[in-house]
């Protein structure tokens, strides 16, 4: 579903690259309808009231929609709409008699069903709200509806998603016709997101508006990129609730160029550009991490761009190999670039850890070298070299781990000198602790571990073979150095149960359970993927 | 579990826990062990001073038993243990003497002899040097290593030696080995339960049981003086005298080619130099300045 959709929109884009693109008239209206409260049996929502408001605000800055030509309809009943479309149409009417092109933006966001909107307990039939907006004397009518079932809008119209669609002017350029757009397709609902504080279709919608969808990188958002991006953002973004949302549209216009919706220009008044790097998943927080979200945007070329309200911002550019966080105070007129910024980087395993990442665990590597404490009198410190698997979870990192030393040691009369082998294989359980530039972590560390000895000498000995088990904690720092790799250092006391023989005189007389206390220490690398 | 138990996994969790398999060694260990003897280091000298650890070590004699003193003797590394005086001793033995050390007589199998000598090791490393004096010896006792079997006509004792390490008593030929076997009682079977543990004579009659012959008897031991009463003899007998210039005493005891022909436990062995069941399974060295070391052969 998802993979045709794509294909779709990658023809869409191979069509309408091509030409040139044309800007809303300077005397465009604006309605934007918001309604919390739907029916007296709905839910009330949250925030379609405020969708409303970004998307006029929105408008206001980057299409040149004048305040007087806005129409902020928030929490009115469905007469009141009904009216103030009418009376704008006799207002658009008069403006078209007088010779200037005109179009005629409508939004809404609230409840609806398949026949009507519901605005504070009244109702909107759907057809009746397209026969306004169709009959309006505007050029160019754009209708955008945030709502479930809102997709009926266009079947009610006869068109459904279609592989591509132009829209054509016939004489000077000009755009002309009805384009409706819908937040979800028949029978499917629209969904508010807390997080975003809006409903996933406006706020796409919106910050495709604030540049997000600015495909071809022109500085200008057409229609047809508007709807793109939302459409894939909004897919993207309901595909991780239990109902997807597909938006859909309906367009019947004329003209040869596409029909710009936004220009980024020049940030004015109390806007700032920020500039945005690679191609990624960007998300703009209010103030600080944690902050409300100010857009989530994944723009699909470099040097995206949108244009925000002056004020603090926190940026995570997520990344396939780490998060990038951005500390940005954007002022008036303000043109930042992100990639001018210092960031600080977030390696998987510490999103997992802090569980801020997409994925709920990270699997890493681990290739060490050290030594451990000898086990038996006369033996030295072992070198050893240990190969570790290791899961991060969001509370604690779990492992697997082989690890292999040899030291040698000499009977006091010199005559005898044995080798002893150590095969282990352990599991590590480990609670990491995220600083600024490493990470610290401590843990349990269990293993069965495998001796061999073996002797050198004239006195023809076999060698001895025995099973144990090494139990210990373990205290580790690692610091990210590139791309998931780190330098990491480990050390921590260890003890280990095994067999040892009682020797008397030189000789062996029994045999006891032994468990020296000694330490392990060994540093190397960790590659988390 | 399942499959396991609960029985079953305790008993592995126990396994897991404690470890399995051989025992691990430290730098205690030397080995595996070929032979082993104990002994006491008594006595004083003033070669020693009072506190000063005296080093017991297995010398060597390439020569054979016609060495005379300590000269040519070779220290066997690894053979070795010290104390402070006075003390009892086990001496464990884990290598074999050197080939250098073989001895191989005209007339016989080869094999290599050894005293056991004490010596403050001054500068404890291990072995003597030349400053450093012996101060105890066992001037009675002689170790003796058979690299393979040695039949009695090919055997430095003239008894059937196994292979391997054997702590005799010190009494070998020094020439040729005897031509005609040792002399056994004549007449009538004397009921002498020769060998046997005892308090008193009359549990021996008609023979004696003695206490100190060559070395204490623990716990006593039947034997018939030489020459026995009334012209009887007992049968298994081997006669024995008390070595010296001028040998005074002599007994009959019973004859052994092996421990188990004893049937007593230690210090009891079948001593393969004289053919006979007697306590010399342990050393009595005595200090002295030097120590007194009588030579193995006469």
């Amino acid at each position: 579903m998802r993979a045709g959709a794509g294909w779709l929109l990658a023809a869409l884009w191979a069509l309408l690259w091509s030409g040139p693109a044309q800007a809303l008239p300077a005397d465009s209206w604006l309605v934007a309808i918001g309604s919390n409260v739907g029916e007296p049996d709905e839910l009330a929502l949250r925030f379609a009231e405020r969708d409303a408001q970004q998307f006029a605000d929105v408008l206001r800055q980057q299409a040149g929609v004048t305040s007087r030509r806005t129409l902020m309809l928030l929490g009115e009943d469905a007469a009141t709409v009904r009216r103030a479309l009418q009376d704008l149409n006799a207002e658009i009417r008069g403006q078209v008699v007088s010779g200037q092109p005109s179009a005629l933006v409508v939004f809404y966001s609230g409840h609806a069903d398949a026949g009507s909107l519901h605005l504070k307990g009244s109702v909107l039939p759907l057809d009746e709200l397209r026969k306004l907006v169709q009959g309006s004397a505007a050029a160019v009518r754009l209708l955008v509806v945030d709502a479930c079932r809102s997709g009926t809008i266009t079947r009610v119209k006869g068109v459904q998603a279609a592989p591509t669609f132009a829209i054509q002017l016939e004489e000077q350029g000009v755009a002309e016709g009805v384009a409706i757009l819908t937040s979800s397709a028949a029978g499917e609902s629209s969904q508010e997101s807390d997080r975003l504080r809006g409903s996933f279709f406006s706020h796409h919608l919106v910050n495709a508006l604030r540049g997000a969808a600015d495909r071809n990188g022109d500085g200008r958002v057409t229609l047809t990129e508007a709807y793109a991006y939302t459409y894939d953002q909004t897919l993207r973004s309901s595909g991780r609730t239990l109902e997807l949302q597909h938006p859909t549209y309906a367009f019947d216009v004329k003209g040869r160029e596409d029909l710009v919706i936004s220009v980024a220009g020049s940030p004015q008044g109390q806007t700032g550009r920020l500039r945005l790097g690679d191609p990624s998943l960007y998300l703009v927080a209010e103030e600080r991490e944690g902050g409300p979200i100010v857009a989530e945007v994944a723009p699909a070329h470099a040097q995206a761009q949108l244009l925000l309200p002056v004020g603090s911002y926190f940026v995570q550019q997520r990344l396939r190999a780490e998060y990038r966080e951005y500390q940005v105070k954007l002022a008036a007129a303000a043109d930042i670039a992100l990639a001018s910024l210092p960031y600080r980087s977030v390696q998987y395993d510490r999103l997992v850890r802090r569980r801020g990442g997409a994925s709920s665990r990270v699997h890493g590597l681990t290739v060490l070298a050290g030594v451990h404490g000898a086990l038996v009198a006369g033996e030295s410190a072992a070198p050893q070299l240990v190969l570790g698997y290791s899961v991060d979870l969001p509370w604690l990192s779990v492992g697997a781990r082989v690890r292999g030393s040899l030291t040698s040691g000499t009977a006091v009369d010199g005559l005898l000198t044995q080798e002893h082998y150590e095969l282990g294989v352990g599991l590590l359980v480990q609670r990491f602790v995220d600083l600024r530039y490493l990470s610290f972590a401590f843990g349990l560390y269990a293993e069965a571990v495998y001796h061999r000895q073996q002797f050198i000498s004239d006195r023809q000995l076999p060698a001895r073979g025995a099973f144990g088990f090494g139990f210990g904690g373990l205290l580790s720092m690692e610091v990210p150095i590139w791309r998931g790799l780190a330098l990491r250092a480990e050390a921590g006391p260890l003890t280990e149960l095994f067999p040892q023989a009682v020797v008397d005189s030189g000789a062996q007389t029994g045999q006891i359970v032994s468990s020296p206390f000694t330490f392990w220490a060994a540093g190397g690398l960790a590659w988390r993927f | 579990m399942a499959i396991l138990g609960w029985r079953g996994a305790g008993v592995l969790a126990v396994v897991l826990a404690g470890g399995c398999g051989d025992a691990l060694v430290d730098s205690a260990y030397r080995g595996t062990v070929l032979f082993s003897f104990t002994g006491n280091v008594m006595g004083a000298t003033d070669a020693v001073s009072a506190g000063e650890p005296i080093r017991i070590a297995v010398f060597w004699s390439p020569q054979g038993p016609r060495t005379m003193g300590t000269e040519g003797l070779v220290e066997q590394p690894s053979a070795s243990q010290q104390a402070v005086l006075p003390f009892s001793f086990t001496l464990n033995l884990f290598d074999t003497p050197p080939a250098a050390q073989i001895f191989t007589p005209q007339d016989g199998g080869p094999y290599a002899i050894a005293q056991l000598l004490g010596y403050p090791d001054r500068n404890h490393n291990g072995r003597r040097d030349g400053d450093e004096p012996i101060v105890a010896a066992s001037s009675s006792r002689a170790l003796l290593y058979a690299p393979s079997a040695l039949a009695a006509d090919r055997s430095p004792t003239g008894q059937a030696i196994p292979a391997g390490y054997h702590l005799i008593f010190a009494s070998i030929p020094c020439g040729p080995r005897p031509p005609t076997p040792p002399p056994t009682p004549s007449g009538a079977s004397c009921p002498v339960p020769l060998g046997q543990s005892c308090s008193a004579d009359a549990q021996c009659a008609p023979g004696v049981c003695i206490r100190d012959f060559l070395a204490p008897w623990p716990l006593g031991g039947c034997a018939l003086a030489d020459p026995p009463p009334m012209g009887c003899g007992p049968p298994s007998a081997v006669r024995v005298a008390q070595p010296g210039p001028m040998p005074t005493t002599t007994y009959w005891l019973k004859a052994c080619t092996t421990d188990a022909d004893c049937a007593r436990p230690f210090p009891y062995q079948c001593d393969l130099a004289l053919g006979a069941c007697v306590p010399t399974r342990s050393l009595l060295m005595q200090i002295g300045d030097p120590p007194m070391i009588a030579p193995w052969c006469r």
